[in-house]
């Protein structure tokens, strides 16, 4: 925590963090997360030295990898019948060919760069435990009957109802792996002992995490707990539970043993949070949280441990929605808006604002406004939620949410989950093959990997690895676009993707440096978008999508309303490929904020649009011949979404 | 001693012995399987581990010591549990049980998996280890390289204006001034044949292997487009050093050890069995593996 917290929050949150040497953008080219425009002046007056590699010390590619990957050590998924372990998730990411849970041989298109395999912490592993018969959990009638389903080849039937059951709390204790016995200190040790296997740094990083499965109501609050340390800190302690007593459903408590943790190690941890969209409402709230008001404590700890917001994965993604973002023509996508996580509670419509990513965002400035801080202030990046130990997220190659959407011909006609009471239905096709996370890191190792997650230097991607940049400063002109060292005037004139702007300059706008350059092995790119938000001086927000550079730009202007022309399609969803043949491989230009107010906050991020290809229902009917059910989509356009950079006005 | 450790024949030895003590009071793994023709024994020992297993259980459960009325009960269930497992062997009860039969067999493996974490490797059984593996240490050439890209996007006949810019870097004109920009940049300083994979893609790298260092070519092609390249510098593949990658060579041994002894100790086991299947039923012969395995999971 306290490594990345450098010198905006710390003026903006006064806290007690140790001090650490801010290093701004006057001490060379170099990773800074607040721009004044002093520090950006000087640093352009500097004299370039000969060497164009001296003060280099800003990332050069992104590593892309998942945060959010469980196996059959996590409850529900050894009851959907995952059997691999931590172990097969890392040989899986690292390139190599395996069998899959479902019998299947199953290998990646190329590496991933990193992993957390992050398993349900309540009740870990349970399933191995299960399966091998223990004797505790025999003897409990409910262990029983789950044994017996799983046995009699009703697995699927048995996760659903292990998933119900932990959300309405009736799971026997008797049964349940808690910390300090022997079998939940096994499973921890076994997890953590994977990733060090598997950490080779400078190549792959493992890290050591968890899910904190916080599901009260059925409702979503799940945070991923993710360690910078190695098995000398992070085996002193045992992943912090929802049950009580030692646990509890309430993040508060959670970042309490956050707390903790680092104080008693000196380790540090973050804490990524997913599927708003399945909370119900409560994921980002602006009144209270379990009672209690959100105040200016709240504000604070939140923004400290909670510093990304996992934007994308298979169980929908929550950027935007179409209700909440009327204007913005590509908010409908890979979206899950029809209840909670266990399907028990429907959705109403005044819950979406407490659910998305932009709308938290669009909240965090009325609360910054209010309370001095800003407790939505998050990064973004995606990730998968696979509970297969596969973290297989592109379309032409997904193995599915859970073992029984490994591929086969079922996949594209039954149901996910289908809950009669609550009208709750939700078929596998509507699963998203969906995300990664990309960060710029300096080198691929846990440490700065952490410390870039950390100040928020990430995008999310929906499964392609295309490469982003986003710098903010004042002073990038059109030509900048044009330079060969993109990257090099970023830092230099700018803060990265995550940063912040202040102390603008009289009579100035900001400008972005934005820039994309597609996956090698994928489809070329449309567009890319802007997307700022703002408050104004009477309290309302606003939103808005602006087109700032977009392929075939030689053919496609923007209509009399302003609109610009859809990219079209290549698409043969037949035959399930595409074409190169329209977009362009790589996109950049300097954005400057046609409406700019100094005195009101903003944000702004990017959206990079790939053009049209076929989803992973279209290589299915493909492959298996099988008839997609009506409404079934079968093509969509991949994207990313890079971490905001703010504007705060002066006091 | 310790070189005794490393003794395979060791291992087999105590594998035996491990094996002696399971299987001595029955008739012993070459009779075949086990007869339950004989009666259970009739005295139950409830010792004082037993009882500190079980109050240690029950502090964990119920976050308080057990009272003596507890114990009281807690003894009759395990007497209980006893003496119904007692009887249910002495049915068979546990052979058609396939939960049981897999807690078994898994803590027969952990069991040879145990052993084989024990033992220490010799020098050169890593070095023997590593050579029988060559693909896994292989460390991968290194590249330095500068491109110019020239991006289709931009010029409408890419190809030819490719051929303009490679005479002119023939020439001695300066690279930063000529092609498109990149947003990987254009200079790379020995980067692994695996990192140039994964950012230019497996043709690029593969055509930038061929090129001969210190003049200009192409035109190579990538997902991106055109690029021509002048390799600087470039280190050949090459195994490493047992000590460079020692920790690692190491896991894998162990690893492969104890797949080994598992599966060692297994085919001795399965020596002293005989085998029958009976032809398979028509309805399930044509049922391909994913779908049979389908069948579980769902």
């Amino acid at each position: 925590m306290r490594r990345a917290v450098r010198i905006a929050a710390i003026s903006l949150i006064a806290c007690v963090f140790t001090p650490w040497p801010a290093l701004t953008a006057d001490q060379g080219v170099g990773i800074s997360s607040s721009l004044t425009e002093e520090g950006a002046a000087k640093a352009f007056a500097a004299k370039p030295p000969y060497s164009p590699y001296v003060g280099r010390n800003f990332p050069t590619r992104p590593f892309f990898g998942d945060t959010h990957l469980h196996t059959g050590f996590s409850m529900d998924a050894g009851a959907f019948g995952a059997r691999l372990t931590p172990q097969d998730a890392y040989v899986f990411a690292k390139g190599n060919e395996i069998r899959s849970s479902s019998g299947q041989q199953v290998k990646l298109s190329r590496p991933l760069d990193f992993l957390v395999v992050a398993d349900h912490s309540d009740g870990m592993g349970f399933f191995p435990l299960l399966l091998g018969g223990d004797p505790n959990i025999m003897a409990d009638p409910q262990g029983r009957k789950w044994s017996d389903m799983i046995n009699s080849g009703k697995g699927a039937e048995a996760a659903i109802d292990i998933i119900q059951s932990f959300g309405k709390g009736t799971i026997s204790k008797a049964i349940m792996p808690l910390p300090g016995t022997s079998a939940y200190r096994g499973a921890w040790q076994t997890t953590i002992k994977a990733a060090e296997e598997a950490n080779d740094p400078g190549r792959f990083t493992a890290f050591i995490g968890y899910e904190w499965t916080s599901n009260t109501g059925g409702n979503n609050l799940h945070r991923n707990v993710i360690f910078r340390d190695n098995i000398d800190k992070a085996s002193r302690v045992e992943p912090y539970t929802t049950m009580k007593p030692l646990g509890s459903d309430n993040p508060v408590d959670l970042w309490k043993w956050m707390q903790a943790y680092e104080e008693k190690t000196g380790g540090d941890v973050l804490a990524i949070a997913h599927n708003g969209n399945l909370s119900n409402g409560l994921m980002f709230p602006v009144v209270e949280a379990f009672g209690k008001k959100v105040d200016r404590e709240y504000a604070e700890t939140r923004a400290r441990w909670e510093r990304l917001y996992e934007t994308t994965q298979t169980k929908g993604t929550g950027e935007s929605h179409p209700y909440l973002s009327p204007n913005d023509e590509f908010a409908d996508f890979e979206i899950w808006d029809k209840g909670n996580l266990d399907g028990s509670v429907a959705k109403t419509r005044d819950m979406l604002q407490y659910e998305y990513a932009r709308s938290a965002l669009k909240n965090g400035l009325v609360l910054e406004a209010k309370l001095g801080v800003n407790p939505y202030k998050f990064g973004l990046v995606g990730s998968s939620d696979a509970h297969t130990g596969l973290a297989a997220m592109e379309e032409e190659n997904f193995f599915g949410k859970t073992t029984p959407q490994e591929p086969g011909p079922e996949r594209m006609t039954k149901a996910f989950f289908n809950n009669p009471e609550s009208g709750v239905k939700v078929m596998d096709w509507e699963v998203g093959a969906s995300g990664y996370a990309a960060v710029w890191a300096t080198e691929n190792t846990r440490e700065a990997l952490f410390d870039a997650m950390e100040r928020r230097e990430t995008y999310a991607t929906t499964g392609p690895r295309m490469i982003v940049r986003f710098f903010g400063g004042w002073d990038f002109a059109p030509q900048d676009a044009h330079n060969r060292l993109p990257a090099t005037i970023g830092y230099t004139k700018g803060v990265p993707m995550g940063g912040d702007l202040r102390n603008t300059p009289a009579g100035k706008s900001p400008t972005f440096l934005v820039a994309a350059l597609k996956d090698p092995i994928g489809a070329n790119l449309d567009r890319i978008q802007i997307v700022k938000g703002w408050l104004d001086a009477k309290g309302q927000l606003y939103e808005k999508v602006y087109d700032a550079v977009w392929g075939d730009a030689d053919k496609r202007k923007p209509g009399a309303d302003g609109k610009l022309p859809a990219v079209g399609s290549t698409v043969d969803v037949e035959n399930a490929t595409w074409a190169n043949t329209i977009g362009d491989s790589e996109l950049i230009t300097v954005w400057k904020d046609p409406d700019f107010d100094a005195g009101q906050r903003a944000f702004y991020y990017a959206r990079v649009l790939e053009i049209p290809t076929p989803r992973w229902t279209a290589y299915d009917v493909k492959r298996f011949g099988v008839q997609p059910l009506p409404g079934t989509a079968m093509t969509l356009q991949e994207r990313a979404y890079t971490s905001p950079i703010w504007y705060t006005p002066a006091k | 001693m310790k070189n005794l450790a490393r003794e395979p024949l060791l291992h087999f030895l105590l594998i035996g012995a491990g094996l002696f003590l399971l299987y001595g009071w029955s008739s012993g793994p070459a009779a075949g399987p086990m007869r339950h023709a004989f009666p259970p024994d009739t005295e139950i020992v409830v010792s004082q581990g037993d009882l500190r297993q079980m109050a240690e259980i029950f502090e964990r459960t119920w976050q308080r010591m057990p009272t003596e009325a507890d114990v009281r009960t807690l003894v009759e269930s395990f007497v209980r549990d006893e003496i119904y497992y007692r009887e249910a062997r002495a049915a068979g009860l546990d052979r058609d049980d396939s939960v049981i039969r897999r807690r078994l067999r898994l803590k027969m493996e952990y069991l040879f998996e145990d052993v084989a974490a024990q033992v220490e490797p010799a020098e050169q059984e890593l070095r023997a280890f590593m050579e029988k593996h060559p693909e896994e240490y292989y460390i991968e050439p290194q590249v330095s390289f500068r491109h110019v890209y020239v991006n289709p996007d931009r010029r409408a006949n890419a190809e030819a204006e490719a051929r303009v810019l490679l005479a002119k870097l023939g020439n001695g004109a300066d690279p930063g001034s000529l092609g498109d920009p990149h947003l990987l940049g254009q200079d790379f300083h020995l980067l692994p044949l695996w990192e140039v994979r994964g950012q230019f893609g497996e043709a690029f790298a593969d055509a930038l292997l061929d090129l001969e260092p210190g003049r200009w070519q192409g035109p190579l092609r990538s997902g991106f487009g055109l690029h021509l390249v002048r390799v600087k510098r470039r280190t050949e593949g090459r195994l490493p050093e047992l000590s460079e990658v020692r920790e690692t060579v190491q896991r894998d041994w162990t690893m492969a050890r104890q797949q080994e002894l598992r599966d060692a100790a297994y085919a001795r086991l399965r020596e002293g069995y005989t085998v029958v299947v009976e032809p398979a039923p028509a309805e399930i012969s044509a049922v391909a593996a994913p779908t049979a395995m389908k069948m579980v999971t769902n």
